[in-house]
C-alpha cells in the first residue's frame, strides 16, 4: 500500500511540470503586452519599466519558467498587476468559501444521486427508474448558471425561504442554493453511474449465490452488490469534485459567493495575468490532486489494485 | 427479399427511440433558426434606450401629467438591496458631496460626508427618490434614519424613475407592479410608461408626478417586443435567434477540431503502441489533468474573447477525450483476423487504418460527437455567461444571459426564455446521442 501511494505520487510530478508549462506558454501567448494590458495602453514609462522589470519580463522566457517554477514550489505564485496583493494571500482567503461550496454541492450530490441510482437499478424501467434517469439527463443538460437564477427566482425572490445570495457570513442558508446549483450535475452523472454499476454487479454469480442463499434483498443490494459497484461511483464522484472547481467558477458568480471563482472573474475583468495564472495552476494542482486521492482510495476499497 | 442495409436500419431504429426524436426535432429547429435567423430577425443589434427593459408584450406609451421637477429630491440606488452599505456621489445646492446610504430594515439610514457630518432632512420613498416630505424616525451616530410616510394603495402601480441619465432599479417591493416605467421625470410634463394596453391605468399616484395621463402614443418602432429588451433596449427574441448561429457553430466546429486532432493522434498512438504510445497519451493525461471549463477559461483569457477563440479554446479541451476513445478502440481491433489478413495481403499500414480500422471505431465516434456537440455548447454558454466568450453586440445564449445579470432578479425575461433555450439544445443533443448509442450498438458504453 505505501509502495502504491509513493508510486503514485511520483508519477505526479510530470504531470504537475506539464500542467504548470502549458499554464505557462498560454500565457507567454497573450497577444499585445501583459503590462500594457492591465496598465492600459498609454501607461507611463518609468511605471512600465518598472513593473516589467517586476514581473521579470525583461528577461527570455526559459528563464522566466524556471523562476516561476521555482518561486511556485516555494509557495510564491507572484502578485497581482493592480493591487500588488500576492496571489497565494488571494487564494488563502478565498479557497476555504469555494472548498466549502464544492464540499456541500459534493454532499447534495451524493445524498440524492446515490439512492436515485440504486433505486433506479433495483426496480430497472419502472416508472421511479424512467422517472430519475430523466431527471438525470434534464440535470446534465441544465447550465449551472441557468438554474442558479431559477433557484433564485423561486426561493429568494418568490417564496423568500432563503434570506439572499452572498456568503451572509457562512450561515447555512446562504450555503443551500449555490450547492444544489452547483450539485446537479454531479447528482446527475453519480446517479446514472450506481445505476449502471449496480446493474453490472447484479448480474455476477455471488449475488445469484446470496440471493439463493436466501438473504433478503435489501441486504444483498446494500451490502453485497453496492461493495463491488464502489468502484466506478468513486471514480465518477472524485472526478466529478475535482471538476468542481471550475463550475464553482459560474455558480459563485450567479451567487456572490467570494470564492476562487470571483476572484478569477475579477482578475479576467481587469486583465491581472498573474492572478489568473496563479489560480488556474492552483484550480488545476487541487484537480490534480483530488484525482490522485481517488486513486489511492481504490486501492483501499479494492485490494486487487494495489498488486497491478 | 426485403434486405435492408446496415445504415437504413439503425435510421430505423434511431426513429423509434422517441426521446431521439424529440431531439432530432429541436435540433432541426436549431437548424431552421439558425439559417433564417437574417430573415426573421433583421435587427438583433438595433438599440434603443427610450425602450430598455420591456418586458415581453409590453408596449411603451407617452403619458402626460403634472410631473414636477423638485430641487430637494436625491435620487439612491434602492435596487440594491444586497449591498449593505455604499456611497453615492450626489449634488445638493450646487455642491457635489458623498452621501452614505444604509440599508437597515425597511428604512433607510443617510449620512452626508462633506465634512461637517451634516444630516439633511432627506428620506427615502419607494421610488429611491428621497424628498423632504418623509418622515425622520431617529438619529444615532451621524446618520439619519427615515421612514416613508406614505402608504402605497395596493393597486396602485409604482414607477421607475430614470432621471440623471442613470438606471435606478426597482426595490423588491416593485417587483409585482414592475411594468410601469416613468423616463425623463426632468422633462416638464411628459413621462413614457411602459403598461398592459389592457389595463385601463389612468393615473398614477407617485412622488413628484401626481395625475399621470397614459395617451394612446407609442414609443419607439419596437410594437410590443416578443420576449421583451434588454438593458440597451434590444430586442431579445431578435437576440436569440442570431444567437442560435452561435451555438450551432460552436458546436459544429469545435467538434470538427476535436475529431481532426483526436482521430489521427489516438488511431496513432493505438496502432503503432510502444514510445509514440506513450508520449501522446502522457500529453493527453496533461491535458486532461485540467478541468475542461477552466481550461478553456485560461485560454480565453490568454485570447482575449473572440468566436474563433472560442473555437481554439473548447477545440484544445475536447480532442483528448476522442483520442482516447478512438485509442481503446484501435487497440482491441488491432488484434482482429480482419485486420492480420489485410496485413497478409499486403496492405500498407495507412490503409490498413483508413480503410480496416477506422469504418469499425466509427459507432462510438458518432455516438461521442453528438454527445460532445451538446457540452460544447453548454461550455460557450458558461464562458460567454462569466463574460470571456463571444465578443460583444455579438448575441450569443450565454452573453444574452450575462448582460442582462444585473437585472436578474426585477426582469427574469432577461434570462429565462435564453436559459430554456440552452438547456433544450443540450438536452436535444443529449438525447440524439443517447438515440444514436442505442441505434448503432446497443452494447456501446459511454
Amino acid at each position: 500500500m505505501f509502495n502504491y501511494t509513493v508510486r503514485r505520487i511520483l508519477q505526479l510530478i510530470p504531470v504537475l511540470i506539464g500542467v504548470t508549462f502549458i499554464t505557462f506558454i498560454m500565457f507567454l501567448a497573450v497577444p499585445g503586452n501583459a503590462v500594457r494590458l492591465a496598465l492600459g495602453n498609454h501607461p507611463d514609462p518609468v511605471v512600465e519599466a518598472r513593473i516589467t522589470h517586476q514581473l521579470g519580463l525583461d528577461k527570455p522566457w526559459p528563464v522566466r519558467y524556471a523562476d516561476y517554477l521555482w518561486k511556485a514550489v516555494q509557495g510564491d505564485l507572484g502578485n497581482s498587476i493592480k493591487t500588488g496583493e500576492p496571489v497565494t494571500k488571494i487564494i488563502g482567503d478565498r479557497f476555504m468559501a469555494t472548498l466549502r461550496l464544492a464540499l456541500a454541492a459534493m454532499i447534495f450530490a451524493i445524498i440524492i444521486g446515490v439512492p436515485a441510482g440504486i433505486i433506479s437499478a433495483t426496480r430497472q424501467y419502472s416508472f421511479a427508474d424512467n422517472f430519475f434517469m430523466l431527471l438525470s439527463l434534464f440535470g446534465v443538460s441544465m447550465p449551472i448558471f441557468v438554474l442558479g437564477l431559477l433557484l433564485i427566482l423561486l426561493f429568494i425572490v418568490t417564496l423568500g425561504w432563503v434570506p439572499g445570495t452572498g456568503y451572509g457570513n457562512g450561515q447555512i442558508a446562504y450555503l443551500i442554493l449555490p450547492s444544489i446549483a452547483l450539485g446537479t450535475i454531479p447528482m446527475a452523472i453519480i446517479s446514472r453511474m450506481t445505476r449502471s454499476a449496480i446493474l453490472e454487479v447484479l448480474k455476477s454469480d455471488y449475488i445469484r449465490t446470496a440471493r439463493s442463499k436466501g438473504i433478503i434483498e435489501s441486504r444483498v443490494i446494500l451490502k453485497h452488490a453496492m461493495k463491488n459497484s464502489l468502484i466506478p461511483v468513486v471514480t465518477v464522484i472524485g472526478n466529478n469534485f475535482a471538476a468542481l472547481m471550475a463550475g464553482a467558477i459560474i455558480t459563485e458568480k450567479v451567487f456572490n459567493w467570494p470564492g476562487l471563482g470571483t476572484a478569477m472573474i475579477n482578475a479576467i475583468d481587469q486583465r491581472d495575468l498573474p492572478i489568473i495564472m496563479g489560480l488556474v495552476l492552483f484550480m488545476a494542482a487541487i484537480f490534480v490532486f483530488i484525482n490522485l486521492v481517488v486513486d489511492i482510495s481504490y486501492a483501499f476499497i479494492d485490494p486487487r489494485i494495489r498488486y497491478k | 427479399m426485403n434486405q435492408k442495409t446496415f445504415l437504413r436500419n439503425v435510421f430505423e431504429r434511431l426513429l423509434r427511440h422517441k426521446l431521439a426524436l424529440i431531439g432530432l426535432v429541436i435540433i432541426s429547429i436549431l437548424l431552421l433558426l439558425a439559417i433564417l435567423a437574417d430573415i426573421i430577425a433583421p435587427t438583433p443589434y438595433a438599440q434603443n434606450i427610450d425602450a430598455a427593459l420591456i418586458p415581453p408584450l409590453k408596449k411603451i406609451y407617452v403619458a402626460r401629467s403634472r410631473l414636477m421637477y423638485e430641487k430637494d429630491m436625491y435620487v439612491y440606488e434602492v435596487g440594491d438591496s444586497l449591498k449593505k452599505e455604499y456611497t453615492k456621489p450626489i449634488e445638493i445646492n450646487g455642491k457635489v458631496v458623498s452621501v452614505v446610504f444604509k440599508k437597515v430594515d425597511k428604512a433607510l439610514q443617510v449620512q452626508i460626508q462633506n465634512g461637517e457630518k451634516k444630516i439633511i432632512p432627506i428620506a427615502p420613498s419607494p421610488q429611491g427618490v428621497l424628498s423632504p416630505y418623509d418622515k425622520i424616525i431617529g438619529e444615532a451616530d451621524g446618520f439619519a434614519t427615515f421612514v416613508s410616510e406614505r402608504s402605497i394603495p395596493a393597486k396602485t402601480f409604482l414607477v421607475k424613475f430614470k432621471p440623471l441619465g442613470e438606471h435606478v432599479l426597482p426595490s423588491k417591493e416593485l417587483i409585482g407592479a414592475k411594468l410601469i416605467e416613468v423616463k425623463d421625470w426632468e422633462d416638464l410634463g411628459q413621462a413614457y410608461l411602459v403598461v398592459d394596453k389592457g389595463t385601463g391605468i389612468r393615473h398614477l399616484h407617485a412622488k413628484g408626478a401626481s395625475d399621470l395621463t397614459i395617451t394612446d402614443e407609442e414609443i419607439g418602432p419596437m410594437g410590443a417586443p416578443l420576449l421583451g429588451t434588454d438593458n440597451l433596449g434590444r430586442d431579445i427574441a431578435q437576440r436569440l435567434v442570431h444567437g442560435s448561429r452561435v451555438s450551432l457553430y460552436v458546436g459544429i466546429v469545435v467538434e470538427i477540431i476535436a475529431l481532426l486532432i483526436g482521430i489521427p493522434l489516438g488511431a496513432i498512438s493505438g496502432y503503432y503502441g510502444g514510445r509514440i504510445d506513450d508520449w501522446i497519451m502522457r500529453f493527453t493525461d496533461i491535458i486532461l489533468s485540467f478541468p475542461g471549463l477552466l481550461f478553456a477559461i485560461a485560454v480565453m483569457a490568454a485570447l482575449g474573447r473572440d468566436l474563433i477563440n472560442v473555437f481554439i479554446a473548447l477545440g484544445v479541451v475536447s480532442w483528448p477525450t476522442i483520442a482516447r476513445i478512438v485509442r481503446g478502440q484501435v487497440i482491441c481491433l488491432k488484434e482482429n483476423e480482419f485486420t492480420e489478413g489485410a496485413r497478409a495481403i499486403g496492405c500498407s499500414n495507412a490503409r490498413i487504418i483508413m480503410h480496416h480500422i477506422m469504418p469499425n471505431c466509427l459507432a462510438p465516434i458518432i455516438v461521442y460527437t453528438s454527445l460532445g456537440i451538446a457540452s460544447s455548447i453548454m461550455s460557450e454558454a458558461g464562458l460567454s455567461f462569466i463574460g470571456i466568450g463571444v465578443r460583444p453586440p455579438m448575441p450569443s445564449w450565454g452573453s444574452i444571459i450575462n448582460d442582462g445579470f444585473q437585472y436578474a432578479i426585477y426582469y427574469p425575461h432577461l434570462w429565462i426564455v435564453p436559459g430554456i433555450a440552452i438547456a433544450l439544445v443540450v438536452l436535444a443533443f443529449n438525447f440524439l446521442g443517447d438515440g444514436l448509442r442505442d441505434a448503432l450498438d446497443p452494447k456501446l458504453k459511454i
